[in-house]
């Protein structure tokens, strides 16, 4: 087994980790946003922060290794594009769906995203141990998530398997594992959901809470005196760009179909004019580009859906979910 | 008067006496009062911790139900031997079968969720931080012990999912993908369990391209021949700690039934005309095969794919 989970001493009561969304990253490609995180929040605060990141961008290449689930994912994507291309026209649309890329392909396999799923668990474990190991008792302890992209379904799994079985011992009540804030940021939970729906039976259906029949929620336990629900997070937060699709907005258009909105949530939907995406060509031929270049796209820096520029952005409102 | 002057003294030191004896009975009684010491670590302190606690806040007359359900659930746990990991001693226990094992164990386990979700629910929010340190620092600990155990086990799956799929496991062809992660995804074996453990089995469906059959395994001599083969059999995965690291230790073996070509040469028609008959056996990625016929010959392979996701 090469993977193991990150440990490291608090410094204070405050852990955060982070969960990426799809890429490449291997361990340390996300060093560079761990230090835009710490120079948003500033001298005063970053150092009292335990940062933990945890990468799983092997997994999927196990999986794409063993399986090759090319066919069918390009299957879910001729859908999203349809769908897309309804909300706004077709050649927005086909971007989107190119853009959308590896982000549909955990719900085809159930294996591969129990895997991913278990080690984000795993890392949390490992986080309230490194707390108790540092002095700070389970109540005292202060954890957030802040997932971007398809790191958001994932966390989305992981919440919901945590609040549900007892054998995890990350309870929100019976365990004290409730979650200072969980922070999504461009989350696709409600666009998986409705193409794993529409999909039927291709869809591995078990253990999968996004497809539940309560529909997306957040993941509670009883207090049995009291009979109300202990959520998982005290804060959950959702941040979605308005030109981002994968936060289910289609060019300032949001899609109830692809936009995360559960009870309870803190939505924040940002203006993202600041990238000065004149119209939807001008987007297009941006997402396009990011699709087929990647972080190497000389449009990289007019990207819609940058986690650079949702935790940039939002650093001062991040600083007060997590104290 | 002499008698009132001998009196006297006596009448002054009999309070001094109930003094002291009013003191000796307060030392007794505080002896016989105070408390057993609590145990500082383990179960049996983390259940007293919360029954200290719930003393503390006066839970009887707070929520008396709840009192009367955390007592009985206490003393529960109390008589039963819990020992880490859940692992249940006890030498009533040696007498039961495994399921009264389990439904016992499952019994204990929900009691104490039910104590930790009073505990660190109702109870700690009738506490200050400071109170809930002291007082439930046993139970602190002991969810800290069972958080331990819990990663060991989050890690153990991991292990496992990573021998069936991992960069060790046999590559699947489109077939192969089709039984095993649609037709097959539903039985636990071939799937995912209820607890998200991978099952030991996969189909195999499989054509190989080459197998060799080495110039010693032939009666009559000639050199080395090549076969192509379809195999249909099954694959089982080794999922123990340890296991799919090396040759000696590898992820899987299988077996099943060969049909292999009559033709030789790489990539042949088993189905061209009649095909000859055998079975295999693999240990991880070495295959050995036997054709039975009128030239039975062993044959020899490794597991790989000429075109990925194909043959």
């Amino acid at each position: 087994m090469g993977w193991k989970p990150q440990s490291q001493l608090w410094p204070k009561q405050t852990a955060v980790l982070f969960i990426h969304g799809i890429g490449t990253a291997k361990p340390g490609s996300y060093d560079p946003l761990l230090k835009l995180f710490a120079d948003s929040l500033g001298p005063a605060v970053a150092p009292g922060i335990a940062k933990y990141c945890v990468y799983y961008d092997d997994l999927n290449d196990w999986f794409q290794d063993k399986i090759g689930l090319a066919s069918q994912l390009s299957a879910l994507q001729g859908f999203v594009e349809q769908a897309a291309a309804r909300e706004t026209d077709p050649d927005l649309g086909a971007a989107i769906a190119a853009f959308l890329g590896d982000v549909l392909l955990p719900i085809l396999n159930e294996a591969a995203r129990l895997a991913v799923r278990d080690r984000i668990l795993a890392q949390i474990q490992q986080i309230r141990l490194d707390g108790h190991k540092s002095g700070v008792q389970f109540q005292n302890q202060k954890i957030s998530i802040i997932c971007h992209s398809m790191g958001c379904f994932h966390t989305y799994e992981a919440l919901h398997a945590a609040s549900a079985d007892p054998a995890l011992q990350l309870l929100p009540v019976s365990d004290l594992m409730q979650f200072r804030s969980v922070i999504f940021m461009a989350s696709p939970v409600q666009l998986i959901r409705t193409v794993a729906q529409e999909f039927g039976a291709l869809i591995p259906k078990g253990h999968l809470a996004a497809l539940s029949d309560q529909g997306v929620f957040r993941p509670s336990e009883t207090d049995v005196v009291t009979g109300n629900p202990g959520y998982c997070a005290r804060d959950w937060v959702s941040i979605a760009g308005d030109l981002d699709p994968v936060g289910g907005h289609f060019f300032k258009k949001r899609a109830p179909w692809a936009y995360m909105a559960p009870a309870g949530q803190t939505a924040i939907v940002e203006d993202q004019s600041f990238l000065d995406i004149k119209d939807k060509s001008d987007l297009i031929g941006i997402l396009a580009d990011i699709a087929v270049n990647g972080e190497s796209s000389a449009q990289i820096l007019r990207n819609p859906h940058s986690w650079d520029n949702y935790i940039a952005h939002h650093a001062a409102e991040i600083a007060g979910w997590i104290a | 008067m002499d008698r009132l002057m001998e009196k006297s003294p006596r009448d002054t030191q009999a309070p001094v006496r109930l003094l002291i004896l009013w003191a000796v009975l307060i030392l007794v009684a505080s002896a016989a009062a105070k408390e057993k010491p609590l145990p500082e670590s383990g179960f049996a302190a983390a259940l007293a911790s919360v029954r200290a606690a719930a003393a503390e806040i006066k839970l009887a007359q707070l929520e008396p139900a709840v009192s009367v359900k955390l007592e009985d659930s206490l003393d529960f746990l109390d008589s039963a031997d819990v020992a880490d990991g859940w692992a249940v001693a006890g030498h009533d226990l040696e007498r039961m079968s495994a399921a009264d094992k389990r439904e016992r164990e499952a019994r204990l386990r929900g009691s104490f969720l039910f104590v930790k979700n009073v505990a660190n629910g109702f109870i700690r929010r009738h506490l200050d931080s400071a109170r809930q340190e002291i007082l439930l620092k046993p139970l602190d600990a002991f969810q800290a012990r069972e958080l331990e155990s819990a990663l060991a086990a989050r890690m153990r799956n991991l292990e496992m999912l990573e021998i069936k799929y991992g960069p060790n496991s046999a590559k699947l062809n489109v077939v192969e993908v089709l039984v095993n992660h649609f037709l097959l995804r539903g039985i636990p074996a071939f799937g995912v369990d209820a607890q998200g453990s991978p099952g030991p089995l996969e189909m195999v469906l499989s054509y190989s391209t080459s197998y060799v059959t080495p110039a010693w395994s032939r009666r009559d001599g000639t050199g080395i021949l090549i076969a192509s083969a379809c195999e249909g059999g099954v694959r089982y995965y080794f999922l123990r700690p340890g296991w799919g690291r090396n040759a000696l230790l590898p992820a899987y073996m299988a077996v099943g039934g060969l049909l292999a070509a009559k033709e030789e040469g790489v990539l042949r028609n088993p189905f061209a005309m009649e095909p000859d008959f055998g079975g295999f056996l693999s240990w991880g990625a070495v295959k050995a095969g036997i054709i039975f016929g009128d030239d039975t010959r062993v044959m020899l392979n490794r597991q790989f794919q000429f075109i990925p996701y194909l043959f």
